[in-house]
């Protein structure tokens, strides 16, 4: 038998040759951006502080004045062509502007809001050097305890790591980039997405013959004095010259003398204690810290009343559906079971739901598009139709939501899709009433 | 710049961006998965889809391509299983793939359809370790089974393919 080199050859050769006809299709590349025009657009949109700022930046100078700009942290969890954000989110951002440096990296925090649940932040990283540098953030803590993130933008947590400063293949690289998080509760433990070389460390081994204990993670609460700590890791290329561009990305070309693996394609390095020595060195690293203030805040939250809910087709026991507006942005999560035919059958292949807010949910139904529906998040289980009409298999559905309309609606309505068109079948709608 | 969006590149650029990188990769994935040309597209479709939708989620601990490949083994997995796939011819034979010229060699043809023929947990492992060249634990990520699991299939996978070359077992449909 051959071993793994050869037959990953093998099998590349083979697939390589009969599968070189593929080619890109422009009119499927055309289907996908068509159909995503159609989801809400997420263009960003300047808040209520940016605005402030800009105009500050006209009439005064300095450091402090370009650091607001910088913050927009409104216009990262909205991404919407809305004008502005609620004012009572808005009222929500506290702007620090205050900036921490050594002579290898430096690190600005631009603005910060607590919604009574989650911590956003906005950082700005910047290379203050002539050489191009790789960062990354890692470990968020508040007070000292470990920071649990909802989402991050890259270079936070334990992977690739952002190149700043330098050029390749005729690309200048910026010096800064701004880097956006959303943390949900602490912990004595490190985030599992900062699960990073030797940081399992951290974790305690369980004593022989007990049960490993979970993690505790606490909710976030408000506080007039807090102080957020972040850490900046530095690492220098071993060799600049192997720095590839594609499109906006840069790469480290693993092919580099120093890896000596002789492969022609780049490939973004993942952190790890492989790659790292190899491609990277560490020159150094800093914790950085910051005050911030988290006002106190009520999250609204509506319901629907578990039950039986139904339309001329089905009918549908409601285990749990809420929603709530989390910065301005609707969070939920239902729990339902297959629906139940009311009359001979099921539709065949019914598989999965949308949920429109009501005031939305006309003007989909009239554009048959899932543009308006909220956009689902995590979910999981699923049903599907079993051998006869009427023997679905059962299994419960549970799915989050996220929407940026920012307003709790009064009902929503769940329609389902038939067949795999991905679109709507109108006549599945059910209409779940909330307060 | 590194290796993420600017800020001020919108998700539907950032879409774009990605479908010109890798629609082929994943176009050349869906189709050995799915034996069928119609079924691929409308799989990378709706990856790219799940992509845009699942954006602001991604958090960067894997590479995009990696990520993407994971969306679309789902969405591959998921179309399998559907009442619609049940009825798509389950001869395998290369006919699904563009026709290239000159055609693929014979040997190249016949491991080729031998790990078309695959079933999918074989089919899968076989794709990202020797093709994409994914270690064991990124796979086992991709798949949500365990490294141990994805060793397992490897190994299977290897013999299957031994004997599919070399005559005698009946090939999995």
């Amino acid at each position: 038998m051959k071993n793994d080199h050869e037959i990953m050859d093998r099998v590349r050769a083979a697939v390589d040759d009969c599968t070189r006809g593929i080619e890109e299709t422009p009119s499927l590349r055309y289907r996908i951006l068509t159909q995503a025009k159609g989801d809400p657009p997420m263009k960003k949109k300047l808040s209520t502080v940016l605005i402030l700022a800009t105009v500050l930046m006209l009439l005064v100078t300095g450091a402090v004045a370009a650091t607001l700009l910088h913050g927009d942290i409104l216009g990262w969890l909205f991404r919407t062509d809305r004008s502005e954000a609620p004012a009572e989110i808005a009222a929500l951002v506290e702007t620090a502007g205050e900036s921490r440096r050594n002579e290898l990296s430096a690190l600005t925090l631009n603005e910060t809001l607590f919604d009574g649940n989650t911590l956003s932040l906005s950082l700005t990283l910047e290379n203050p050097t002539d050489e191009p540098m790789v960062y990354r953030i890692r470990q968020a803590k508040l007070n000292g305890q470990y920071l649990i993130a909802e989402s991050v933008m890259l270079p936070y947590g334990s992977s690739a790591g952002e190149l700043l400063g330098g050029e390749a293949d005729g690309q200048v690289f910026p010096k800064e980039a701004t880097v956006y998080a959303t943390f949900t509760a602490v912990s004595d433990y490190p985030d599992p997405l900062d699960n990073a070389m030797g940081s399992t460390a951290a974790i305690a081994a369980p004593e022989e013959g007990s049960i490993p204990s979970l993690p505790s993670r606490t909710a976030l609460t408000a506080t007039d004095e807090a102080e957020f700590s972040v850490l900046v890791e530095v690492f220098r290329p071993v060799d600049p010259a192997r720095l590839t561009a594609l499109g906006h990305e840069a790469f480290l070309d693993p092919s580099s003398p120093a890896t000596g693996s002789g492969s022609a394609e780049s490939r973004l390095i993942p952190f790890d204690s492989a790659t790292v020595p190899s491609l990277l060195a560490q020159i150094g690293s800093e914790e950085y810290t910051f005050p911030i203030r988290m006002k106190t805040a009520a999250i609204p939250t509506v319901s629907a009343q578990p039950g039986t809910y139904e339309n001329d087709l089905f009918s549908l026991e409601l285990d749990s559906f809420t929603l709530s507006s989390v910065s301005g942005m609707l969070e939920g999560c239902i729990t339902v079971p297959a629906p139940s035919a009311m009359k001979d059958r099921l539709p065949e292949d019914l598989t999965f739901f949308y949920a429109f807010p009501e005031d939305v949910y006309e003007q989909a139904k009239q554009d048959n598009s899932v543009a308006l529906a909220l956009r689902m998040g995590n979910s999981g289980g699923g049903w599907s139709n079993g051998p006869g009409p009427d023997s679905p298999i059962l299994c419960n559905v549970s799915a989050s939501f996220r929407s940026n309309t920012g307003s709790l609606p009064r009902g929503v309505y769940l329609v389902w899709m038939t067949g795999n068109n991905g679109t709507p079948d109108w006549d599945t709608a059910i209409y779940i009433p909330l307060k | 710049m590194g290796a993420i969006q600017a800020p001020d590149q919108t998700p539907l650029e950032r879409l774009d961006q990605w479908i010109q990188a890798y629609e082929k990769d994943l176009l050349r994935l869906c189709c050995l998965y799915l034996r069928d040309w119609n079924a691929a597209e409308d799989a990378v479709q709706e990856t790219f889809l799940k992509a845009y939708r699942q954006m602001d989620s991604f958090r960067g601990d894997s590479h995009v391509k990696t990520w993407l490949i994971r969306i679309a083994v789902n969405q591959c997995r998921d179309m399998r299983r559907s009442a619609w796939y049940r009825y798509i011819d389950p001869r395998v034979s290369i006919d699904c793939l563009p026709i290239t010229t000159p055609p693929p060699t014979a040997d190249h043809l016949a491991l080729n359809t031998a790990i078309m023929r695959l079933s999918p947990k074989y089919l899968e492992v076989v794709l990202l370790y020797y093709y994409e060249g994914y270690r064991m634990k990124e796979i086992a990520q991709m798949l949500g089974i365990t490294e141990a699991a994805v060793s397992t299939r490897i190994r299977k996978a290897k013999q299957k393919l031994k004997n599919e070359l070399e005559g005698g077992e009946e090939h999995e449909k």
